[in-house]
């Protein structure tokens, strides 16, 4: 008889034992039969009793040890238990929990004894503390859970702490530790012990799925939706400006300036289709700012400074607001004048008598230092000029007419 | 005389005293009891007797990982263990005696 053939007999008859002793808690039937299969197994191996030379089946087992019911019996009975309650004595309320809980067993059991389970169990002592750290973090989750629900508290991830609930990990893990090392075998402890680790098993993997997902959504970058889209406007020092006044060299101040990006597009401070209505800095009143209107009716909001008049001076006609016995004005500049200033590449001379106020237009052709890495369409025109740079000049030109004949597209006559 | 019986009396100090030698899983104390003469011992007995000494808080337990098999559930003597067996020498000392005592003086006196 090959010697897993042995074992599994041996196996059935230890099966047959721990059935005979079902009616008692399974922690108990444990403690009675752990390492049976293994006595008995060496029992064979010794010199057989009863005078027969080879066993062969399970029933030789009974001739050696005994008919598992009598060999539960003995055992119980050494063990200072009460024998075996009758059949027909009322089935305790737990019972299929028990049966579920002696299939867990039997199927452990079988691991053990098959041949992978010496291995399996040699490794299970150096991945046992992993389990603890493991079934530590799924109660901190379960608890964090529960607690919740229970004192309505949210926010943070569940799987990962944040602050003051590292400590709550850190207990929980230590005190699975503690369970943990503690016990020497695995299936140790009270029941609560062994019903929250065996739910801890079963709920790590879940739990564990829950801390990828977590994980990588607190590492990855924010997506382009998530990231907040400045609108359209002018920020100056964290705020968005209103209004834009434009000086020249000199310091005067320019009217109806059309300001565009170094794409040709508009630069708009603030304002949207129709007509715009805000408070003005500085005043107690609103006012209503009138839109310049462009090549084909198009309503421009690049022009500056936006004029308007205060909110009550408007009447609402048929066309929308009007105003009577006024000019749009734009509203107080910060400064009547501007402190004159020289832009790099011009000299004093040359610079005084002009009223050109563009860079390199009077001779001198530079480089200046931050230079606009291409011809963009605003400069395209500009860079035929003479005394121009390629993209030296972002802004162009003030709306002087007559000066400077290739404006950009979208500039023409304007009327406030 | 029906050694079971007997046996049953005495079994707590006969596995006491074994494992008092040297520590000892199951089938370990099995054999050693049977080796010093207490043929007719039953495994389930030692077993059971092994697992209430422990319950009583007279034996210590550990687990020793074996690699040819599976982990194996030692036995040892803990101080309240060792005052139980020197307590249950003691009493059989005293009850062997008397009993050695009583048959002898009725065959002697025969």
């Amino acid at each position: 008889m090959t010697a897993t053939a042995v074992l599994d007999h041996v196996h059935a008859y230890a099966l047959a034992v721990r059935a005979h002793l079902g009616d008692l808690p399974p922690d108990q039937v444990e403690d009675l039969t752990d390492g049976l299969e293994a006595d008995l197994a060496e029992a064979l191996q010794d010199a057989p009793r009863g005078g027969t030379d080879e066993p062969s089946g399970a029933v030789d087992l009974e001739r050696r040890f005994g008919h598992p019911a009598a060999y539960a019996t003995e055992l119980r009975t050494a063990a200072g238990l009460a024998p075996r309650a009758q059949a027909g004595a009322v089935p305790r309320r737990r019972s299929p929990l028990r049966a579920l809980r002696t299939r867990w067993d039997e199927t452990v059991r079988a691991v053990e004894q098959s041949p992978a389970g010496p291995v399996l169990v040699g490794l299970t002592p150096s991945l046992r503390p992993l389990w603890w750290v493991l079934r530590g973090w799924v109660w901190f989750v379960v608890l964090g859970a529960v607690g919740g629900v229970l004192l309505g508290t949210y926010g943070g991830s569940l799987f990962v702490p944040d602050g003051g609930r590292w400590l709550g990990l850190l207990a929980l893990v230590t005190v699975s530790f503690l369970l943990g090392a503690r016990a020497p075998a695995l299936r140790r402890g009270g029941r609560l012990v062994r019903g929250a680790s065996v739910a801890a098993a079963v709920l790590a993997l879940p739990l564990l799925m829950g801390l990828l997902g977590d994980l990588g959504r607190l590492a990855a970058p924010p997506e382009a939706a998530d990231v907040w889209v400045p609108e359209d406007g002018v920020w100056v020092e964290g705020q968005q400006v209103e209004n834009l006044y434009a000086y020249d060299a000199e310091g005067r101040a320019l009217d109806g300036v059309q300001l565009f990006d170094e794409r040709g597009r508009p630069v708009v401070a603030t304002g949207q289709e129709g007509w715009l209505q805000q408070y003005v800095d500085g005043l107690d009143e609103e006012w209503l700012f009138a839109p310049t209107t462009g090549a084909g009716g198009r309503t421009l909001w690049n022009v500056y400074p936006l004029v308007g008049a205060p909110a009550d001076d408007w009447e609402w006609g048929d066309d929308g607001p009007e105003l009577r016995g006024q000019q749009p004005a734009a509203p107080p500049a910060p400064f009547a004048r501007a402190a004159a200033v020289e832009r790099p590449g011009t000299t004093s001379t040359q610079r005084s008598g002009s009223t050109d106020t563009r860079p390199g237009a009077t001779g001198g052709r530079v480089d200046p230092p931050a230079s606009a890495p291409g011809a963009t369409p605003s400069d395209a025109g500009a860079s035929q000029e003479a005394g121009d740079p390629a993209g030296a000049e972002p802004q162009p030109p003030a709306a002087d007419p007559g000066v400077d004949p290739a404006t950009p597209p979208p500039a023409g006559a304007v009327t406030p | 005389m029906d050694t079971t019986q007997l046996l049953k009396g005495v079994l707590d100090a006969a596995v006491l005293a074994v494992v008092a030698q040297e520590d000892g899983y199951g089938y370990d104390v099995v054999r050693r009891l049977r080796a010093a003469g207490l043929e007719e011992v039953g495994e389930a007995s030692v077993y059971g007797t092994l697992r209430r000494l422990y319950s009583s808080g007279a034996l210590t337990t550990y687990v020793v990982p074996s690699d040819e098999g599976p982990h194996r559930k030692y036995y040892g003597l803990n101080p309240q263990g060792r005052a139980a067996l020197d307590a249950q020498r003691k009493s059989w000392h005293e009850f062997s005696t008397a009993l050695t005592t009583l048959l002898e003086t009725e065959g002697a006196a025969r």
